[in-house]
């Protein structure tokens, strides 16, 4: 990149100075050059709030030209002779003010681009507690933080990744709250990022967290910034993306994926009611195929003889095997998952309808699977959606499946091995330097004590 | 390496699945399960009759799909056989089925009267030692017909027969006598073990009529009626018999629910001879009364009291002196209780204490308490002046 000066001292240099910006940015119709007097005001229309450039530039330039003591009103300016600096302010937004005689640019800030307003989250929702979500603009976002969490303590650190896109990221942290070593982690990586084109915070997500490669999520996605902000006032980092209004949170471990925001808006009572709640149908969300196939095929004795009688005469009509007859219903029970995403929300209604009811139904009654597996496949996937945070329900899903192939093959003891070879890979698994399985894993109790039963708050 | 590692794990875990996973898997279409067996004494002598009733899932029509009001038949079919032993029964059954024999939710054993007389010795060996087996099926008798018979017969309420058996030994006798009992029982000097016994009436109903007594796994006879509801409520089970009791110079008499036995028992060696003490606490309720009593008065009751515990102690005498003297075994364990006592001294006795056995006497100290009475005192439907109090 060439550093070029921009030299105004004459007109000759302004020409020149348009004819560089028209060709290094092309001569596009939204690249409006304006002049007033021996002032060029140039920006791009879409990007800059056009009512303020007439209103904080045109009219104090054009008012002044006779006095010769120019200024313009608007409140953050920044000034420069660099030339790609201001090939950046105005893809940014900014209002390049050029005026003959002057040795330096004046970017002034006036970028108003499109954005939505403040909506309700969509993925993470709560009952009791604020239904504020994250936008794509990096500066509201930061307002929003910096709103709840109005502390002294909050630091950012900023970095620019991406000569095509150009975009900014930031990392977000309490001082003397989030440990120096996590900080210092994190910066290490996020100046190792290489990246040209950042579209989301997951091209970030996946270069800096540890173990790309694991099914495992070992970073926190959030749109909500009150989880930010009660992450952060806990002694976590953030780090947030321009254009995504998805946050990273670090560190992350196993436990907080089912944890909901809600926990701390319930009283402990409810809190820990649900937090069992979602803990056994977790579990069951993983484990329930697989100990029907297992207990059905190998360990019948284990079941009362009446019950085992009605899965054996629900049997009968299948000609499939129990295992067949479970990934069937599972692959159909997820494309119905992923296609109901999927769709236009206005067919939502009638495509549920159309999958639960009658393909459920029509399956049992054509005999291709029987109905205590359709019972399995609903409870299973109704407990795989209780998972609160998005990306570790991909976890349990390829999981459950594997281990639905294993207690085909093997019964319990498949379900055992899988098990445990999951068990000793999560021992493994870190998340920013922090062991995946705490606090149970290095075992803290005053943490495991708040996992359990949702402390109540200290009264003072 | 860390890559050859993390290669090397899903390899082995494929391995093991392909090479050596699938080889218990019996799906449940294919599997055949015994509710019950019953064994009698074969056409052939020295053959067993052996019938097992097989499930059928396909009549059951599975949830949902209730009876259509006329009382259906037994959703199960019947296989007989006949063979020198059980293995070789079992072998010959599973050359008439479709599917393979899963004994695993067979809960009870049927043994014919007959051949419970001959001696059931060698049948005992294959349930307890087959890995597909339950050591707590129980094991019944039939009384003074063969078991085929018995099974044969319409079970009220149940879906099938064996909850007849199963039910009535758990919910009305609470001392179920399962396989286990039945070993335990043999292998503890001084007992010999007992099970429940069925009959069927003359309407052609099941009845769990009694206790069949064994000796040397062989059966010796059976103790019915009240001495049956003693017997169980002093080894520990329920009771739920019915007591008649009467006071002299009354006219009529009343009926005594009995609801528990609490049993102290001592035994103490005096001049090389064993002394047996009973305590006995009888608790009852009197649920019927046939007298012009009025039951809300003490004084009554406590002549009641009295009664009740000197008709304990009659039927305790007469159980015992059945157990004695009549069969001549030592079912109730006083051989046991001298054993985990005076070990020393069972040593010395033990060949002997069979003919010992039936020339023991016991002492008894009964007493009763009647806990309740039901809702009213005296009879609602005789007038005031005829009430005795």
């Amino acid at each position: 990149m060439v550093q070029q000066s921009i030299r105004l001292s004459n007109w000759a240099d302004l020409e020149q100075f348009t004819e560089e910006l028209k060709r290094t940015l092309g001569s596009m119709p939204d690249l409006v050059f304006r002049s007033v007097g021996a002032s060029l005001i140039v920006y791009i229309s879409g990007l800059a709030d056009q009512q303020r450039i007439e209103r904080e530039i045109v009219d104090p330039l054009s008012a002044n030209q006779e006095t010769g003591s120019l200024f313009i009103k608007t409140p953050s300016v920044q000034m420069t002779d660099n030339y790609q600096q201001t090939v950046q302010a105005i893809l940014s937004g900014m209002a390049a003010v050029a005026i003959c005689g002057k040795d330096q640019v004046i970017l002034a800030n006036v970028a108003a681009s499109p954005k939505r307003g403040v909506s309700d989250p969509q993925i993470e929702s709560s009952i009791l507690g604020p239904q504020e979500a994250f936008l794509e603009d990096l500066d509201t976002n930061i307002a929003m933080i910096r709103r709840i969490t109005k502390s002294e303590k909050f630091r950012m650190k900023v970095w620019h990744f991406g000569s095509v896109a150009h975009t900014e990221a930031r990392l977000l942290y309490f001082d003397q709250v989030a440990p120096d070593e996590l900080v210092a982690e994190i910066s290490k990586r996020l100046d190792s990022v290489h990246l040209e084109d950042i579209l989301g915070s997951n091209y970030i997500a996946e270069t800096i967290k540890d173990r790309p490669l694991s099914w495992f999520p070992t970073v926190q996605k959030t749109e909500r910034p009150d989880v930010v902000s009660n992450a952060l006032m806990k002694g976590r980092v953030a780090v947030i993306v321009n254009n995504t209004p998805i946050v990273l949170l670090f560190p992350f471990t196993f436990w907080n994926a089912f944890e909901t925001v809600e926990d701390i808006y319930l009283s402990y009572s409810s809190a820990t009611f649900l937090r069992w709640i979602r803990a056994f149908f977790i579990l069951s969300a993983l484990l329930l195929p697989s100990l029907y196939v297992a207990i059905t095929t190998f360990h019948n004795e284990m079941l009362p003889t009446n019950l085992l009688l009605s899965i054996a005469a629900s049997r009968e009509a299948s000609p499939f095997p129990a295992l067949v007859e479970a990934l069937i219903m599972e692959s159909i029970f997820e494309a119905i998952r992923e296609a109901i995403v999927r769709m236009p929300r206005i067919l939502v209604q009638a495509v549920s309808v159309v999958g639960a009811l009658v393909i459920g139904q029509a399956i049992v009654q054509a005999g291709i699977v029987s109905i205590p597996m359709i019972i399995v496949v609903s409870i299973t996937g109704i407990a795989s959606l209780m998972i609160p945070h998005y990306e570790t329900t991909f976890a349990i899903r390829i999981l459950r499946i594997i281990l639905l192939l294993m207690a085909g093959g093997l019964g319990f003891f498949g379900i055992a091995l899988g098990l445990f070879f999951t068990q000793v890979y999560l021992t493994g698994l870190r998340s920013a330097g922090m062991p995946y399985l705490t606090p149970v894993a290095p075992f803290v109790w005053k943490s495991l004590k708040n996992l359990i039963i949702r402390q109540p708050f200290e009264r003072s | 390496m860390k890559r050859k590692i993390s290669l090397l794990v899903p390899v082995l875990l494929l391995t093991v699945w392909i090479c050596t996973g699938c080889w218990d898997r019996k799906e449940i279409v294919d599997v055949a399960f015994v509710m019950i067996t019953t064994l009698d004494e074969g056409q052939t002598p020295g053959f067993y009759r052996v019938h097992a009733h097989i499930a059928e899932p396909k009549r059951i029509g599975g949830p949902g799909q209730s009876s259509s009001g006329q009382k259906q038949k037994e959703p199960v079919t019947d296989l007989v056989t006949e063979a020198r032993n059980v293995d070789e029964a079992r072998s010959n059954m599973e050359q008439m089925l479709s599917r393979d024999i899963v004994s695993s939710h067979r809960r009870v054993f049927l043994i014919g009267e007959a051949l419970a007389r001959r001696g059931i010795k060698d049948l005992l060996d294959h349930i307890s030692r087959s890995p597909m087996n339950r050591i707590s099926t129980l094991l019944v008798v039939a009384e003074n017909t063969k078991a085929e018979k018995l099974i044969d017969q319409q079970v009220p309420l149940e879906n099938f027969g064996v909850e007849l058996f199963r039910e009535l030994s758990f919910r009305k006798t609470h001392l179920p006598t399962s396989l286990k009992d039945y070993f335990i029982a043999s292998t503890t000097p001084g007992q010999q073990p007992i099970t429940a016994s069925f009959a069927t009436t003359k309407e052609n109903e099941i009845v769990l009529s009694g206790i069949a007594i064994f000796r040397d796994n062989r059966l010796v006879g059976f103790v019915k009626g009240k001495e049956a509801v003693v017997l169980t409520g002093i080894l520990g089970g329920k009771t739920g018999g019915s007591i008649t009791i009467h006071i002299s110079q009354v006219k009529g008499d009343l009926s005594i629910r009995l609801d528990r036995l609490k049993v102290q028992r001592k035994v103490a060696i005096s001049n090389g001879e064993p002394k047996f003490t009973f305590q006995v606490k009888a608790f009852g309720r009197i649920l019927d009364n046939r007298t012009n009593l009025d039951l809300s008065n003490p004084e009554i009751i406590r002549k009641l009291n009295k009664a009740f515990a000197d008709e304990m102690e009659g039927t305790f005498q007469s159980l015992f002196h059945r157990l004695q003297k009549d069969f001549r075994t030592d079912s109730y364990g006083l051989g046991a209780m001298i054993y985990k006592k005076y070990p020393g001294y069972w040593k010395r006795i033990e060949k002997d204490w069979p003919e010992m056995y039936p020339d023991q006497t016991l002492k008894w100290q009964v007493s009763a308490k009647i806990t309740g009475v039901g809702s009213i005192g005296a009879p609602l439907f005789i007038p005031e002046n005829e009430v005795k109090k």
